[in-house]
């Protein structure tokens, strides 16, 4: 397997606070790679160390083989990138950006960016002054993707984006992924995130704490059991396994977590005298929230 | 040696084509009609004016001279060249051109848009330098337009000759070039647009303090060669008819070694989230 993006003991320093410290991951070809973390955790100093904006105090990220900083023209041919606050030009149109952004390239992007807009449905004539923030963000996912990169790096791209245009984005990136791009996705919204990824690299104030794919990280999750006991007759809780813990209970009825395989719980069930048993998806939500605390 | 990319440059243009045009306006507008009233009134009040002390003290620090005793009527052929609204039409141009980028586009966060692009930083700089150069041509071109727009409506030949306009000029470009050097080094510092315009500003009105005081203090006289305006001398020109050749030299070196340190820092320094 191929890794287009390659991090290898990053740390930046600003001053004395420290960006990111000695991060290091890689990121598959053709997947979709979720980048976590709670505000300041360090994700958007290492989204703009892979964009060559901010230099390494130690250690290199690396994209298609290339160091980040000293070759970040060459690296950028094949990225798109969407930053996380948005800001274009207020004279800009989807016209010009296609224009601008193929003059600047040397390819035509007119043909491209027409059909990108058709499906965001963005008015093409309309300048930046003009539109709302969601159709900015069209605007912005455009000129990210109009050239079909190899490689999209997009900071919260669903942000302010219609449920209806959320599903098209979505529907776009899952495509270009299976197409062999790779994309690193950094975003605030877990359901987009488990909608998405393949991978995720969760950071916390500027170390990763984890990095995992996404169905590891599901085992990994708690999921909430609930067990009506017959005729109402509950026993001690002393009676538990050691996977359970017991949150709450009422009349006839225990409130449980589950931290472990469900195969466990489901044979110390057969044995007990159970009317009904319910176990509930993983909460990636608590996994996440746990690695954010 | 840095690329220059044509969609960068049209992407620099567009953005600033109107500023440019209204300056452009402005200079044209101002030299039309000062080629006009000269035409009118040069006889009656250029003579008056060389008999009033004070006005020959201020021309004095208008044209570079620091002797107001010697600034006579010719000299006053020069004097839409070195009015304070012509001047401070191209300054303001070359500080707002030149503060764009990096520290205009950073202080509006379009620097991630600009940057995503497969260019260098010094692609990137280069090419909105063009883009500068380009206007600055419009600019001057204006003026010139104006002047002998104003001319040809007069129907009067009258001072300055048509190769004292050109050494006029050439002497005030080397000027602007240089004021826009030092405005590219601050934009190359700096976040802020604002801060970066303020700190180009200030170089200059300590530039221009410097010059026109001395006129008046031999002090400050000792130490004008260190200001931008010291080696603006139109009077040279009006005076002699030669070609300020080392004030052009001078000029041009400053502006050159400011552009390149602004190159050099741009293509360096790190560019955080505002």
């Amino acid at each position: 397997m191929s890794y287009p993006v390659v991090i290898e003991g990053l740390t930046k320093h600003y001053g004395r606070r420290v960006g990111v410290d000695s991060l290091s991951f890689s990121v598959p070809r053709g997947s979709i790679f979720g980048f976590l973390g709670p505000n300041g955790s360090g994700k958007t100093t290492t989204i703009r160390v892979l964009m060559g904006f901010l230099q390494p105090t130690r250690g290199r990220a690396t994209a298609f083989g290339r160091d980040c900083w000293r070759e970040s023209d060459r690296i950028k041919a094949n990225v798109g990138y969407l930053p996380g606050d948005l800001r274009l030009y207020p004279w800009l149109t989807g016209v010009l950006a296609c224009r601008i952004s193929g003059e600047v390239r040397r390819r035509d992007l007119m043909a491209p960016g027409s059909r990108l807009a058709e499906q965001f449905g963005l008015d093409m004539d309309l300048p930046v002054r003009a539109m709302s923030r969601g159709t900015r963000q069209k605007l912005g996912l455009l000129l990210a993707l109009t050239h079909e990169p190899a490689l999209l790096i997009l900071d919260e791209p669903a942000a302010s984006l219609d449920p209806i245009m959320q599903g098209r984005l979505h529907r776009i990136l899952r495509e270009r992924a299976a197409c062999g791009c790779t994309v690193i996705l950094s975003s605030h919204t877990l359901g987009e995130i488990e909608e998405l990824c393949d991978q995720v690299a969760i950071m916390r104030e500027g170390r990763l704490v984890a990095h995992d794919t996404l169905d590891n990280l599901r085992a990994r999750a708690a999921r909430t059991v609930v067990i009506r006991w017959s005729d109402g007759r509950l026993p001690s809780s002393d009676n538990l396994p050691a996977c359970l813990r017991m949150d709450r209970q009422d009349a006839s009825r225990w409130f449980a977590t589950l931290h472990g395989s469900t195969g466990e719980v489901v044979r110390w069930a057969a044995g007990q005298p159970i009317e009904e048993l319910t176990i509930g998806p993983p909460s990636l939500a608590d996994v996440f929230q746990s690695f954010y605390e | 040696m840095p690329m220059i990319n044509r969609g960068l440059v049209h992407k620099s243009l567009l953005e600033t084509a109107w500023g440019t045009v209204l300056f452009a306006a402005g200079l044209c507008a101002f030299h039309a009609l000062a080629a006009v009233a000269a035409a009118k009134f040069y006889t009656g009040i250029v003579e008056t004016l060389a008999q009033l002390e004070i006005a020959r003290y201020i021309l004095a620090a208008l044209l570079g001279t620091s002797d107001a005793d010697i600034v006579g009527p010719a000299a006053f052929a020069a004097l839409p060249w070195v009015h304070p609204l012509p001047l401070v039409l191209l300054f303001a141009h070359a500080i707002t051109y030149a503060t764009r980028m990096p520290a205009g586009e950073t202080d509006h966060g379009t620097i991630d848009v600009l940057l995503a692009f497969p260019v260098s930083r010094a692609t990137v700089y280069a090419s909105e330098s063009v883009a500068w150069m380009v206007s600055s041509v419009m600019l001057f071109a204006g003026g010139f337009l104006g002047h002998f727009a104003g001319a040809f409506w007069t129907g009067k030949d009258q001072p300055p000759s048509m190769l004292q306009l050109l050494m006029f000029n050439a002497n005030l470009f080397t000027l602007y070039l240089a004021v826009g050097g030092v405005a590219w080094i601050s934009s190359a510092v700096s976040n802020r647009r604002g801060r970066a315009a303020g700190a180009t500003f200030a170089v200059l009105l300590a530039s221009m303090i410097v010059s026109a005081m001395a006129s008046f203090n031999e002090v400050i006289a000792r130490i004008g060669f260190l200001g931008l305006l010291y080696y603006f001398r139109p009077f040279q020109i009006v005076q002699g008819g030669d070609w300020p050749l080392q004030d052009l030299l001078i000029l041009f070196i400053v502006a050159l070694a400011a552009w390149i340190t602004g190159l050099c820092i741009f293509r360096r320094r790190d560019l955080p989230t505002i």
